[in-house]
């Protein structure tokens, strides 16, 4: 019977599409994904990269299988000619491909599942965490207080009596961010140390990170917080412990 | 598929095609069981409201007046330099209202349903039921009083910043009108309803033999009177901070 | 058909009122409501304390319940409550003059309970939505083509893209479940109406009712909140936030209505031997959405009236200072806004697939799973609501719980695909104009999908969460997909409204234009967001100049196709090639039905004995 040929057929050629798009998937995957994404300058920020590359390369096989079936539908299968088609068989489901499927997709959730929870949980950066109490350090090496209004970021370092509209940071040291707004609800984002979290007046909600690289990056405002919202951003600089300290001693001292 | 003569339906000569009161009503009770349902969630977001501006207890405003308390002032007045000094605010609205309306909503509730029963075992020619009818709403009507009452006792307070004051209320001053403003705005459709349920059984178009819709209202009916009951026991149950 | 208990001896009946009540239209209505809202607010200017700091949010929302109410008194749409409650039902002869009977084109314009009348004017808003809110697309990309706000300034812009949310929201709510829900839903289960017809009319005018107020914010302005209206902003925003609320006010109330329709006419109103396993898979998509739109819309309304009372009459709900938080609003908002997402999604995958049977010309793939799938994707959808919260700050401790159910999501929808790949394997596709749409939605709907999973994790979203790739993301599924979805109804469904096919050429041009279009304005947005763009800015940096410029013309290039199936849904309404009542030899009930579809649908009702779906197997 000739369906069964046809049948194995259609398994062969839709896999060898299947498997080039799969390739090209992969490859966007792993270079473009990093290409295109800012530089990190923490590990908080390498990681989210990894993650986006390898959830990248997991939807490949998936968007390629798709991708192949429909073009295969399109050229293939497609009825040419005029007026209406015939029937096409009588296949009101298929048990073995439905249970594949279903496991396939489950396994690979599951996967993605893990690694992101895995992250989640080994990274204390990764997270933000609120307190409603001001938070006094713990296990950073630095802590700063932000405060967000419109449409300016200010930051102050508990235990100096330094208040700046720049943000200085010393590499390689823990800091905790003790975020909070005067007014309405402003994110607070360090573009390229993938830290984000919400300033919310009347609160105090925290994230830390340890930055990595020397140099100087960018603060946006990630909710709409009215008019200037688009011009909410400021730099932060990450230098030398001894750079770090000569910038807090030379900072006028305000009450 | 096929078509063929269905014989379920009865064309009269008018062309019309009836189908059987018990077929409208079955439908007609699906409907208002759905809508009872998405009120059930609109009482459970009201709910979540409620308990979570209490657990959260953001700068410990739940309760907390931190304004200059109207007492009845307007602004012009404290503006002009009233200030009479402050007196037992009270920041707890009555508990006894409270169950009050729940009462005045149950009895209603119960009213309504004692005058369907009374008109589905009656004989063909009972005429009590628009008296049941009016009745339950006057108790809705006596819930919507009580409920204006205590939320007049609702403390508001004048907060001033810069150059103006701003009248406020507390957290829990707030979550308690929106469940009032519920509440009369429910008690309101159930006035109307009665107000129907009246007028139709006295025109004779809701009878011994046509009592269906009665018991749709009393669905509705019954569900605010529920939902009255388990309202007041949250706010008798979880208040202070 | 009837709906009233007491069609054998109408008691206290005589004509419906002639006169004045049968003259009411859409013209009165406007006219009603314009009056209505003028005294309202001349009302509660002139008694209100206008030292209040809630004094404007007061007359605006109380002029606005005057708008609604007089628009639905100048409809007729009261009509038949003040009749209930006086106790004149309605008689045949009214039933006959609701639903249209010999009104011609005229019943459109009226309060008409007649569904296909009503699957007609759905149409019409939708149409109204979806320009109402690609104009302002085009507005938001002018002003982005270029760095520095040269074509609008920040309040425009913001008030722009609120709004800009907020109706495309709205109309594809009503895309695909407004029209065919109504149109087509009742004659597919083998009914003469909708459940509640009256209802019906109610629930649209309803709709109408609340366009005004949703564009008129605009015109107010002021609104610097976004669509998702996070307070404390939307407390501090213009006078323009009250209509807008009134209008989601309005449309809950609507949208209700409408659900609680749909399913009582799918689960009583079916013909005989239309057993629940009979059911077009489009059938049951309409009854899933109805019944998840149950469960969302109400927190809508409560979100909306609490910020309302914030605004209005000094209450803390919201306001921080005074007790309240944001993270209230953010919860309740989001207990609605994702659910809502899928209330949009279902009806078009329902519709897709019912497509792809036809012109694949084999039965549903697995109709066990395309249901399961719908209802699984609905249940879980009600779970997973704080993902759009990872990055507040609220409940850190929930976020893990949060991404699991939000992840797990990703596996119904996966199954849809199956459902739908399936029905193509080894089919006789058809490449008529509907087809291309499928083809497109698998296309950007792969893409949507995944880059929500992302999304979904959150090292990811503390990074993506707020930047223009979630734009790319959401206009990816929203465009790329439902869209897609209501317009392959539409082209699969027009032959039966009209008569005639929808112009193939230009559709296909249509297509192609928004095809292309899509990618380009939200592949480039993706660069965008990937690379540190935030969104909702009114200007940017110029590292992302480029790519923005790349969206602008993609947007474009989208309007144009919009504007070309505009020309061909309005030319081929009455000069299109005649299709005949089945052109595409379906076996679904409306196509059994002569075309124009007769007032009452069947001459006789039809007994059912298999699904749609035989394809391919011995009748």
């Amino acid at each position: 019977m000739t369906n069964q040929n046809d049948n194995k057929k259609h398994h062969r050629d839709i896999f060898i599409v299947w498997a080039l798009l799969t390739v090209i998937g992969v490859l966007v995957g792993l270079y473009a994904t990093p290409w295109l994404m800012p530089k990190s300058a923490s590990h908080t920020m390498s990681m989210g990269i990894l993650t986006m590359v390898i959830f990248t390369v997991a939807a490949a096989p998936v968007a390629a299988l798709v991708y192949a079936v429909c073009l295969y539908a399109l050229t293939i299968w497609r009825h040419r000619g005029e007026g209406v088609p015939a029937d096409g068989p009588a296949i009101r489901g298929n048990g073995p491909a439905t249970v594949l499927w279903l496991v396939g997709s489950t396994v690979l959730t599951l996967f993605l599942l893990i690694w992101g929870l895995g992250l989640l949980g080994s990274d204390q950066s990764a997270g933000a965490k609120a307190s409603i109490e001001a938070a006094n350090g713990g296990s950073a090496e630095i802590t700063v207080d932000v405060t967000a209004q419109q449409w300016l970021w200010s930051f102050s370092y508990p235990g100096t009596h330094v208040k700046s509209l720049d943000l200085y940071l010393p590499v390689n040291k823990d800091v905790e961010f003790n975020v909070t707004s005067k007014d309405v609800v402003h994110g607070f984002w360090i573009v390229q140390m993938g830290i984000k979290v919400n300033a919310n007046p009347g609160v105090i909600t925290t994230t830390s990170v340890t930055p990595d690289k020397i140099g100087t990056y960018t603060i946006r405002c990630t909710e709409i917080c009215g008019l200037d919202h688009a011009f909410m951003m400021t730099k932060v600089h990450v230098v030398s412990e001894a750079d770090f300290q000569k910038w807090l001693a030379s900072q006028p001292t305000r009450i | 598929m096929t078509v063929t003569d269905n014989h379920t339906e009865h064309q009269d000569h008018s062309g019309a095609h009836h189908e059987a009161p018990e077929v409208v009503d079955g439908r007609q009770r699906l409907a208002i069981w759905l809508f009872i349902g998405g009120d059930f969630v609109s009482m459970g977001a009201l709910m979540f409201t409620y308990l979570y501006l209490r657990g959260v207890n953001t700068t410990n405003g739940w309760m907390r007046i931190v304004g200059m308390p109207t007492q009845g002032r307007t602004l012009a007045t404290l503006e002009a330099g009233d200030y009479t000094p402050i007196t037992n605010i009270e920041s707890k609205l009555s508990t006894s209202l409270n169950w009050e309306i729940v009462l005045a909503l149950v009895v209603s509730a119960a009213i309504l349903w004692i005058g369907e029963r009374q008109l589905r075992a009656a004989r063909t020619n009972d005429r009590s039921f628009p008296f049941y009818a009016i009745l339950a709403s006057a108790a809705a009507t006596v819930a919507i009083w009580l409920q204006l009452e205590q939320l007049q006792k609702v403390p508001q307070y004048f907060v001033s910043s810069n150059d103006s004051s701003v009248l406020m209320h507390t957290t829990y001053g707030s979550a308690m009108m929106a469940l009032g403003t519920s509440a009369i705005i429910h008690a309101v459709i159930l006035i109307l309803l009665g107000i129907g349920l009246t007028i139709r059984s006295a025109r004779g178009v809701i009878s011994h033999d046509r009592w269906f819709q009665v018991r749709l209202v009393r669905f509705f009916w019954v569900w605010v009177a529920v939902s009255s009951v388990i309202l007041g026991g949250m706010t008798t149950l979880f208040v202070g901070h | 058909m009837t709906t009233t208990l007491e069609h054998l001896t109408p008691v206290g009946a005589d004509p419906a009122g002639g006169g004045l009540h049968r003259r009411l239209n859409f013209f009165t209505a406007l006219i009603f409501g314009g009056l209505s809202a003028f005294i309202a607010w001349a009302l509660s200017h002139h008694f209100l304390n206008s030292d209040g700091s809630g004094f404007s949010d007061q007359v605006t929302v109380l002029a606005s319940i005057g708008w609604v109410l007089g628009f639905e008194l100048g409809i007729g749409a009261l009509t038949p409550i003040g009749r209930w409650i006086i106790g004149k039902d309605q008689v045949r002869d009214d039933e006959l003059y609701l639903a249209g009977k010999n009104m011609g084109v005229r019943r459109h314009w009226k309060y008409c309970t007649d569904h296909k009348v009503v699957g007609v004017q759905y149409i019409v808003v939708t149409a109204i939505l979806l320009g109402a809110g690609g104009i302002l697309a085009m507005g938001i990309r002018t002003n982005l083509m270029t760095p520095g706000l040269h074509f609008v300034n920040q309040q425009v812009y913001n008030s722009f893209l609120s709004v800009h949310g907020m109706v495309m929201i709205l109309a594809l709510i009503v895309a695909v479940a407004g029209p065919w829900a109504n149109f087509v839903v009742p004659i597919m289960v083998g009914a003469r109406d909708m459940a509640f017809p009256r209802l019906n009319a109610l629930s649209l005018w309803t709709l109408v009712a609340a366009i005004p107020l949703l564009l008129g914010s605009l015109a107010i302005g002021g609104l610097d909140m976004g669509w998702v209206t996070q307070a404390p902003i939307s407390e501090q925003t213009g006078v323009g936030f009250d209509l807008f609320a009134m209008a989601i006010v309005t449309f809950t109330i609507s949208t209700t209505v409408a659900g609680i329709n749909t399913i009582c006419t799918v689960m009583t109103m079916r013909t005989k031997g239309m057993n629940l396993e009979r059911l077009p898979i489009f059938v049951w998509a309409s009854v899933v959405a109805a019944a998840l739109g149950l469960y969302a819309f109400p927190f809508f309304l409560v979100v909306m009236s609490l910020n309302l009372a914030d605004r209005m009459v000094g209450t803390s709900f919201f306001v921080a200072s005074q007790g309240g938080t944001g993270w209230l609003q953010e919860n309740l908002f989001w207990l609605m806004g994702h659910p809502e997402v899928y209330v949009i999604l279902i009806p078009a995958v329902g519709a897709l697939m019912e497509i792809t049977t036809v012109f694949a010309r084999k039965p549903l793939f697995s109709y066990r799973t395309a249901l399961g799938s719908m209802v699984s994707l609905a249940g879980l959808s009600a779970l997973v609501w704080a993902h759009h919260m990872f990055t507040t700050g609220w409940a850190p401790s929930l976020g893990g719980p949060f991404m699991v159910t939000t992840e797990m999501i990703s596996i119904p929808t996966g199954l849809m695909f199956l459902v739908i790949l399936g029905t193509l394997w080894r089919g006789n596709i058809w490449m008529r104009l509907p087809m291309y749409w499928v083809f497109g939605f698998l296309f950007n709907f792969i893409i949507g999908g995944v880059t929500g999973i992302y999304l979904s994790d959150i090292p990811v979203d503390n990074q993506m969460h707020g930047t223009m790739f979630v734009v790319a993301h959401f206009h990816y599924v929203f465009v790329g997909s439902v869209l897609f979805g209501a317009i392959g109804a539409l082209c699969f469904w027009y032959p039966k409204v009209t008569g005639r096919f929808l112009d193939e050429r230009l559709g296909k041009l249509s297509f192609w234009l928004v095809f292309v279009g899509v990618q380009v304005t939200f592949l480039s947005m993706f660069v965008s967001g990937l690379r540190g763009m935030s969104r909702r800015y009114s200007s940017y940096e110029m590292i992302f100049e480029h790519t923005n410029l790349i969206s602008t013309m993609g947007a474009y290039t989208i309007m144009a196709g919009m504007l070309v199936l505009l020309g061909a849904v309005i030319t081929s309404w009455t000069g299109g090639e005649p299709s005949g009542p089945n052109p595409w030899k379906s076996k679904t009930l409306e196509w059994l039905v002569p075309t124009p579809v007769p007032l009452e649908n069947f001459e006789v009702l039809p007994v059912i004995t298999s699904d749609p779906y035989t394809y391919g197997e011995a009748q």
